[in-house]
């Protein structure tokens, strides 16, 4: 009795841990408020309004929201994100903009603005659709990070966010914290966002950490979801039906097998308890 | 506690070599289903706990992979000690004694089965049912495949040098799924058997102490009883 | 009345009147409130403005922030010619703080972005809508909740006629345009009365566009609970006639036991009750409660003396008896819970049919009560053992129980195909979904045929119920009273039930 209620009392511990660990901030929508609270505690707390918005004071004749500040047409219907010149960005981040001017995000910016029809993970981010120029905190941790990281990239590629946390680098590094897992960046780069399409491309992602890795190793599928084909190579397009197809015929055999032994075992105990409820008189 | 008036005769059913590899089993087993569910349902929040009194991720795979070997130095001995019972002390290791899967255990399934239904009397086993031979085999065949999907899991670079890379996708899911029934079959089926069937309540002591009483050896296993009578009433010679 | 006395009153009232004064009634309080944010911007307007005058985040937990956070959006919204141009039509979307405290008093105090959480941005569009249950909680169990989950709030609370079906999320949400397709405006904020059938009657009725049943039907009762969650209420009159005939069909039952002589007693009906009861007390108080554990473990929830007499018995009464007690035992498990969480998300799903949880352990069970049922019927009519006599109470009851189950499966499809549920949630009440499919082929107005569907449920549950003491099924009651005496007697019945 005392140990099926300390096992008990073990469970419901268990039970209290199972909210999900509290959200960590991706990037909050934009509103017209700046909460100065979580302001002061970001990276960016000390600079001034004016130091990144600039001329947007008096009566704004310059760069940002629109021409002049209000103007209603340009804040009703522009998307403030869309529109910040992150010029401003690159006063004190000259690294990351110039990565980030090379990467493959940039690139679709670049096709966005001469007319092209944005791609099937959505309009092309700049600066601000990742960071949080207001709420992003410095000196996190890799683990940190690394969560924050998934959130935020997996607004746009939800499918790659999930096929990532199904696999052995997801779970371990998101869900269990384990620094040494690798993160979207630690394999796309980090303003340098790259496809991994290439066979060199990925073969040098995976040596980062697995400095034995042969050319077939990159071969191994980390998202392996059927959607989004066409961003894969041929070989792992290939590969991935098979893995599917057999993981499908696993499956069954599992059900099947457990089902017949369950009937089995559930009819015998039945029939069993039966005799023995007779042979007591 | 009350004395034990009138002692059951025992005889010996498992050897100590066995006794100690199951207790082996249990430890491993069930050390390895927690290591590893811990991984795959680490999305939800029990597993976080778990994980931290292991330790960290990191420690709780090097727990995985660390019993994963001492189960299988149990199945290397195991395999040694068959070596030795049929080399050196010249044992047969097929025959009515074995744990070899034969025609009779097919018509004991069907037997039982008609049995559940009213329909005939339960069938007479001999040393070993066809549950308990069918529970042996899935797990001497199961941890091979376990091992080799595992060994896949744990050097990729390897076998991705002999095998296509997505065969490491492929292990991954063998060796999720074969878990999830190597589990589900224990927890269950062997479970019901050797503690929850009314004969046995509350436990099958006989692999952990060895003997089996007389009562139970010909309840249990008549065919064999009745080949060991045989074999005593037989003049010495 | 002295000195003293008088004095006291005077004292007394003039420290009410002093308090009455500093509390301030509500009225005042906004005067006060207003007239400071209005001074504040008077004097702000002299100087020119900085970011942070507008743009630092209020804090609208407190009534000065609320103040300066609707101050923010009244600047552009109390203007009259503030409109929304949509097709050829123009919409006013103009409020004053005026209007908007006549029309929602309770709300004077709350901020705009309170409710309309993601709309203080540019673009200036909402993609969540207004979200009410940030401070209230969902109705507690009522007839307005549980059929209500997939309505918002504001379809039923804010006095509009207008209410559509939203497509990608399958809610019931207030309509931007009137059914013409004339875009119309929602902005002065009236909320409607809902004790009114008339609100009710916005969705209920013949061919409405939402997937509401053509009537409005009339809550489950406690009843009910035996296999549904319900309210803890009588509900409909009805059901309280049936309880009356139930509970009257139990007295005459126990009247007619303590005929007999009790413990030796054989006139005083009062020495009779006396005796009894002390004897029960006795009984629980004492260690034969183990004793009356065990049983009721083994002979009651696991039937182990019908196993004893045959498997296949067994089998057939457990399908019935213990997917009912399931049934009950989760009805009560959620009316207990919700009673003390209304707002859990394990409660919400209990309650919510369409949830994958409770629409498939409910269309399981009922499919294992069925399933039992139609072994009985077969047994009885067709295989017809010597020791099985079918008489009157054994066919009426099996009849009751029988189309019961099967009106709730009917039901559970028409409410699937009535209130559009998608497949990929409909399939997990896989016999519902089923018949969704089937019923779907007819082409009956099926919003006015589940209302009469319903009505017969009940009715047959009713009726079932008000039957109970009075058949064969008072064994229910019966058989664990026998066994419990028996095993604090000591004394078995020779007779086989």
């Amino acid at each position: 009795m005392v140990l099926l209620l300390t096992v008990g009392c073990f469970f419901l511990a268990l039970l209290w841990f199972s909210h999900a660990r509290a959200e960590t901030d991706a990037v909050p929508p934009s509103t017209w408020f700046v909460d100065m609270n979580q302001y002061a505690a970001s990276a960016h707390g000390s600079l001034r309004c004016e130091e990144c918005h600039t001329g947007m004071i008096g009566n704004g004749a310059g760069q940002g929201i629109g021409k002049s500040h209000p103007d209603p047409d340009a804040f009703l219907k522009t998307r403030s994100r869309t529109d910040f010149d992150y010029q401003a960005c690159q006063k004190c981040h000259k690294t990351a903009y110039a990565r980030f001017v090379t990467g493959a995000h940039a690139t679709a910016a670049e096709k966005q603005k001469a007319g092209e029809k944005p791609s099937k993970a959505g309009l092309a981010p700049d600066c601000g659709e990742c960071h949080s120029a207001h709420y992003s905190k410095s000196h996190l941790s890799r683990s940190q990070t690394g969560r924050i990281m998934t959130k935020t990239c997996g607004t746009c590629h939800q499918d790659q966010k999930e096929s990532f946390l199904a696999n052995y680098h997801g779970k371990a590094g998101v869900n269990l914290g384990y620094e040494r897992a690798a993160f979207c960046t630690d394999c796309h780069g980090a303003h340098t966002i790259v496809s991994l399409k290439d066979k060199e491309a990925a073969l040098n992602a995976c040596r980062r950490c697995h400095k034995e890795a042969t050319p077939e190793f990159a071969n191994i599928i980390i998202h392996d979801s059927t959607k989004n084909l066409e961003l894969k190579s041929d070989a792992k397009q290939a590969g991935l039906k098979w893995v599917h197809a057999l993981r499908a015929m696993v499956l069954i055999l599992v059900v099947a097998v457990l089902a017949f032994f369950y009937l089995h075992t559930g009819l015998l105990m039945l029939r069993k308890l039966h005799e023995k409820l007779r042979r007591h008189k | 506690m009350e004395t034990i008036v009138n002692p059951e005769q025992t005889f010996q059913r498992f050897h100590i070599l066995h006794r100690i590899l199951h207790m082996v089993i249990i430890v491993n087993f069930t050390l390895l289903a927690v290591t590893g569910f811990v991984l795959h349902f680490s999305g939800f929040g029990w597993t976080r706990f778990l994980v931290s009194l292991m330790g960290g991720a990191g420690a709780a795979g090097w727990l995985h992979r660390c019993c994963a070997v001492c189960l299988y130095m149990g199945v290397v001995i195991h395999l040694c000690w068959l070596v030795y019972y049929k080399f050196v002390l010249k044992q047969n290791l097929s025959g009515p004694d074995s744990i070899l899967p034969g025609k009779k255990d097919f018509k004991d399934l069907y037997q039982n089965v008609r049995y559940c239904f009213n329909k005939g009397n339960p069938p007479l086993f001999d040393r070993f049912s066809y549950l308990q031979k069918y529970d042996y085999w899935a797990e001497l065949l199961g941890m091979q495949s376990m091992g080799i999907t595992g060994l896949i899991l744990w050097f990729p670079e390897f076998f991705s040098s002999i095998l296509p890379g997505y065969f490491i996708n492929i292990a991954g899911y063998f060796h999720f799924y074969e878990a999830v029934l190597a589990v589900m079959y224990i927890g269950v089926v062997h479970m019901s058997d050797t503690h929850l069937a009314p004969d046995i309540f509350p436990m099958e002591k006989s692999i952990f102490t060895g003997k089996i009483e007389k009562t139970r050896f010909m309840e249990e296993h008549p065919e064999e009883w009745k080949r060991q009578q045989m074999i005593n009433n037989q003049p010495s010679g | 009345m002295n000195l003293k006395t008088i004095g006291s009153i005077i004292v007394g009232g003039a420290l009410m009147v002093f308090m009455a004064a500093f509390n301030g009634t509500p009225v005042s309080a906004t005067t006060l409130v207003d007239s400071i944010a209005a001074n504040v911007t008077e004097q702000a307007a002299q100087e020119p403005l900085v970011c942070l005058d507008c743009h630092r985040m209020p804090n609208i937990n407190t009534n000065e922030g609320v103040i300066s956070s609707q101050t923010f959006c009244y600047d552009c919204h109390k203007k009259e010619d503030i409109k929304k141009i949509d097709g050829s039509s123009d919409i006013t979307l103009q409020i004053t703080p005026d209007t908007f405290n006549k029309n929602q008093p309770d709300h004077r105090f709350v901020a705009c972005i309170k409710c309309h959480t993601d709309v203080a941005r540019s673009p200036h569009k909402t993609r969540t809508g207004v979200t009410c249950q940030k401070c209230h909680t969902s109705h507690s169990e009522s007839p307005a909740n549980e059929p209500h989950l997939r309505v918002d709030c504001q379809a039923c609370h804010f006095q509009s006629e207008f209410v559509r079906l939203d497509p990608d999320d399958h809610r019931v949400k207030l309509a931007h345009t009137n059914y013409e397709s004339v875009p119309i405006s929602l902005s002065n904020h009236i909320l409607s009365d809902t004790d009114d059938e008339k609100t009710c009657q916005k969705c209920h009725f013949k061919n409405n566009s939402v997937g509401a049943p053509s009537a409005v039907l009339p809550s489950k009762s406690v009843l009910c609970i035996v296999c549904h969650n319900a309210p803890l209420a009588m509900g409909h009159p009805v059901f309280g006639l049936a309880g009356l005939i139930f509970m009257a069909g139990i007295f005459f039952m126990i009247a007619f036991w303590f005929k007999g002589s009790v413990k030796g007693e054989e006139t005083s009906l009062h020495r009779k009750i006396s005796l009894s009861s002390e004897s029960v007390w006795n009984t629980i108080f004492s260690r034969q409660f183990f004793v009356l554990m065990k049983i009721f473990i083994l002979d009651i929830i696991f039937q182990r003396r019908i196993l004893k007499e045959s498997v296949s018995r067994w089998s057939m009464h457990s399908l019935i008896f213990t997917a009912i007690l399931l049934r009950f035992g989760l009805s009560l498990f959620t009316a207990i819970g919700f009673y003390f969480n209304p707002d859990g998300n394990w409660m919400i799903a209990l309650i919510d049919k369409n949830h994958w949880f409770t629409a498939f352990i409910n269309d399981f069970l009922g499919l294992l009560i069925l399933l039992g049922i139609v072994w009985a019927v077969v047994k009885r009519s067709m295989v017809k053992p010597d020791h099985v006599v079918s008489e009157f109470q054994d066919n009426i009851t099996l009849i009751l129980m029988g189309s019961l189950v099967l009106m709730g499966f009917f039901l559970e499809g028409a409410r699937i195909l009535v209130t559009r549920i998608p497949c990929d949630m409909a399939i997990y009440s896989f016999v519902g979904y089923l018949l969704s499919r089937v019923f779907s082929i007819f082409p009956f107005d099926w919003a006015s045929v589940y209302p009469f569907m319903w009505y017969v449920h009940a009715v047959v549950a009713v009726v079932l119920i008000a039957y109970l003491p009075f058949g064969k099924m008072r064994h229910m009651f019966n058989t664990p009273l026998t066994y419990f005496i028996e095993a604090v007697d000591g004394v078995k019945n020779k007779k086989r039930v």
